[in-house]
């Protein structure tokens, strides 16, 4: 059997040793590469620091945790802290059943709690839970916000409790979204729901980085200000807010890695494939 | 839902009864949920029942069934105690959602790396031009992204990173226009055909 | 020391079912099946008690105190779920689908047309064919952007075109048209994998960083796991040799 043949029909599990190792790596010994920062994150973050003072924003937390560890979850944390550095209202809430929980998660997150210390719940802050329905929770809650939360908050305060709520009836309250998503509901039925009912809505959206190119449409018509790109989004945040942590640098290295790894498997793939199919031709 | 979208906001009882009819189906769409378990139980139940000797894979149906019970007693148990619709307010709801779920969720999501890197090796050859195109694209977005990866190309780094912003911003944002357009357009056919009746497979089996 | 306790035991649970499911990549063993099983269990047994919280506050409370007693209709619907199970009476089942399915697909549609239809045709039209910048006069790069821009997005809609004739002389342009389609979805597909490789990798290392937070538990159970399921698979094999 030729070298490419042999390399071919090499076990699978060797390839996922390998991806193991590469990883392991950085997430071992740091590296510290560099990381360029994109124009896309500049302007989330312009965005966020464009809004006066007092303004009202809701913070979708549309949220699996599947995709918290690697790259929602350092967005949320990170746009969690912008916020809270910010005097802004903010509104938690979730349409994912999975992402209600993880608001407090990201509550728990040092920067955070930080950046909260002074802030008050129920007048600076509040966290509405879970909505159910998906596309329909949101017309419902677009519509008629006090209808639809009869349950109250999270923790079942009713919202006539809760002074930040008093004068958010409908989606026309809200200054701005940003919209954590791991995918339906998302950025695209909060586009259909919210800003259809509310033009002058500004929406940012933190994306996996599977979502981003079909985001990109939202971006290029301006329905979207802007996005973070998936785990890249969220290492160039963090970086410009000073907040990136030893553990967050080491996770970018092993993100770098990680695609270096894949890349080669493709070209030795390819090279391999190339070579037989020469070889063949010959013969 | 379509007549209150266009109807202007002075007509009231329109909104109004709009915003009713989706609360109530907030209400609806948790049923379901509720069903989906019940149905998972007993599909696992057959499973037990159906058994052979010399083949254990009931016994994690019976795991299946008691876990699921009992989390979801937990849940209950937490969603009265609290007063609050989230059974996250149990400490132990919380602690098995933030150490068994979260862990559960990720870990088997994010397998598809593994297949993802081994069908890099395989499966994904240039064997046509459409498909050698893909290739390229792909491999220069996956530099584009990795936050190092400009570093491969030394002095041109800043023109190969111009490279995969133009690949994002512009023929790939155009495509995926094109396809946001059509699937509309597919939505607003289907939802038609739905209303019609033309479209039942949304209503299931039986008579 | 409580909260310590729970924390490890957290940490081991976690390191526990992450290398569970991660078994599989080397074969498919009990370990895996156990963590399957599991999480299907309690995915659903999460769901299900938010479920139930949420129709318990919005609806059974306000019938409970009087200070609602419309949502018994939502509550009365609901419970026609249970009608599946039936054969006889199925057809009540298709109630609360209808109401669910219909109020869902309204507001997608209404939606849709603004958001996805003629947001996303406007800004296309409006894009200009002759960029000039004020200060820097014409700009060559971004008028030929444009011009990609649009181009593309009509071969893509007319890939998808299958009502003209292909034989017909507008049928011929559309299916040229289309081939632009086809290269410029190429690329956008192409981007999409490399994106979907972005993500897949950072879920995988968003779980590792949490497996090195304990070394203990992170080798201990990866090496349990590695000699059960090598036990097993000599024991499957030792099966196939006696039939």
């Amino acid at each position: 059997m030729s070298f490419w043949k042999k390399l071919e029909a090499v076990d699978v599990r060797i390839i996922y040793l390998v991806l193991w190792i590469a990883i392991g790596i950085p997430l071992l010994v740091p590296i510290g590469l560099p990381l360029a920062i994109s124009p896309d994150t500049v302007k989330y973050k312009e965005a966020i620091d464009a809004l006066p003072a007092g303004s009202v924003i809701a913070f979708g937390m549309d949220v699996s945790p599947a995709g918290w560890g690697g790259e929602l979850g350092p967005q949320a944390r990170a746009t969690a802290t912008h916020v809270f550095r910010r005097p802004l209202k903010v509104v938690f809430l979730s349409f994912w059943e999975t992402g209600a929980p993880l608001i407090e998660t990201a509550w728990r997150d040092p920067f955070v709690a930080a950046a909260m210390k002074d802030k008050k719940y129920g007048v600076d802050y509040v966290n509405l839970g879970w909505i159910p329905g998906t596309e329909t929770g949101m017309a419902s809650f677009a519509t008629d916000v006090w209808k639809v939360l009869e349950k109250g908050d999270y923790k079942g305060t009713k919202l006539a409790d809760l002074p930040i709520m008093a004068n958010i009836k409908t989606v026309n309250d809200f200054t701005m979204l940003i919209c954590i998503e791991t995918g339906t509901p998302g950025g695209p039925e909060y586009l259909r729901q919210w800003q259809a009912r509310n033009p002058r809505l500004k929406v940012v959206v933190g994306s996996l980085g599977v979502s981003v190119p079909a985001n990109m449409a939202y971006v290029a018509s301006g329905q979207i200000v802007s996005i973070l790109r998936g785990g890249r989004g969220a290492a160039e945040y963090q970086r410009l807010l000073n907040i990136a942590t030893q553990a967050d640098v080491q996770g970018s290295d092993a993100m770098t890695m990680s695609h270096v790894v894949v890349l080669l498997f493709l070209l030795v793939g390819n090279a391999g494939y190339f070579a037989t199919r020469k070889k063949a031709g010959k013969t | 839902m379509i007549v209150s979208a266009f109807a202007s906001q002075k007509i009231k009882e329109i909104q109004d009864a709009a915003s009713t009819l989706q609360t109530w189906v907030l209400v609806m769409v948790n049923f379901a949920v509720i069903l989906g378990a019940v149905m998972i139980i007993r599909a696992h139940k057959g499973r037990i029942e159906r058994r052979k000797p010399g083949d254990n894979s009931w016994m994690f149906s019976v795991w299946l069934i008691g876990a699921l019970i009992l989390y979801l007693m937990l849940g209950i148990y937490g969603v009265e105690v609290s007063n609050s619709a989230s059974p996250t307010r149990d400490p132990t709801f919380a602690w098995i959602y933030n150490n068994a779920v979260v862990s559960l969720d990720s870990a088997m999501y994010s397998l598809l790396a593994f297949f993802i890197a081994s069908a890099a090796f395989r499966a994904f050859k240039a064997r046509t031009k459409e498909a050698a195109v893909l290739l390229l694209s792909g491999g220069a977005i996956m530099l584009y992204n990795a936050p190092a990866g400009s570093v491969v190309f030394g002095p041109l780094g800043p023109q190969f990173v111009a490279l995969g912003e133009w690949i994002m911003n512009v023929p790939n944002m155009a495509g995926f226009r094109g396809i946001i357009i059509g699937a509309a357009v597919g939505a607003i056919a289907l939802g038609i055909r739905v209303m019609t009746g033309r479209e039942r497979g949304y209503l299931g089996g039986g008579e | 020391m409580a909260v310590d306790l729970a924390t490890m035991l957290g940490i081991y649970v976690y390191a526990l079912y992450a290398l569970s499911a991660y078994s599989f990549t080397y074969r498919d063993n009990s370990f895996f099946k156990f963590a399957e099983h599991s999480f299907l269990a309690l995915a659903i047994g999460y769901n299900a008690s938010v479920a139930y919280g949420y129709v318990r506050r919005t609806a059974i409370d306000p019938i409970l105190t009087g200070r609602n007693m419309m949502f018994l209709v939502p509550v009365l619907v609901g419970v026609l779920f249970v009608f599946f199970f039936s054969k006889k009476y199925f057809w009540l089942y298709r109630f609360p689908i209808a109401l669910i399915t219909g109020s869902g697909m309204g507001l997608a549609m209404s939606g849709t047309i603004s958001a996805q239809f003629m947001q996303q045709i406007i800004p296309t039209i409006q894009l200009p064919l002759y960029v000039v910048h004020p200060v820097l006069g014409f700009q060559p790069l971004d008028t030929l952007n444009n011009w990609l821009i649009i181009i593309m997005v009509l071969g893509t809609l007319a890939y998808f075109f299958f009502s003209i004739p292909p034989e017909t002389a507008l049928g011929k342009a559309t299916s040229k048209l289309g081939l632009v389609g086809r290269w410029t979805m190429m690329i956008a597909f192409g981007s999409a994998f490399g994106n979907t490789v972005m993500t897949r990798m950072n879920l995988f290392i968003g779980v590792y960083k949490n497996l090195l937070r304990d070394y203990t538990s992170f080798l201990g159970f990866a090496a349990l796991i590695l000699i059960v399921a090598t036990l097993e698979r000599q024991r499957a094999r030792k099966a196939e040799q006696k039939t």
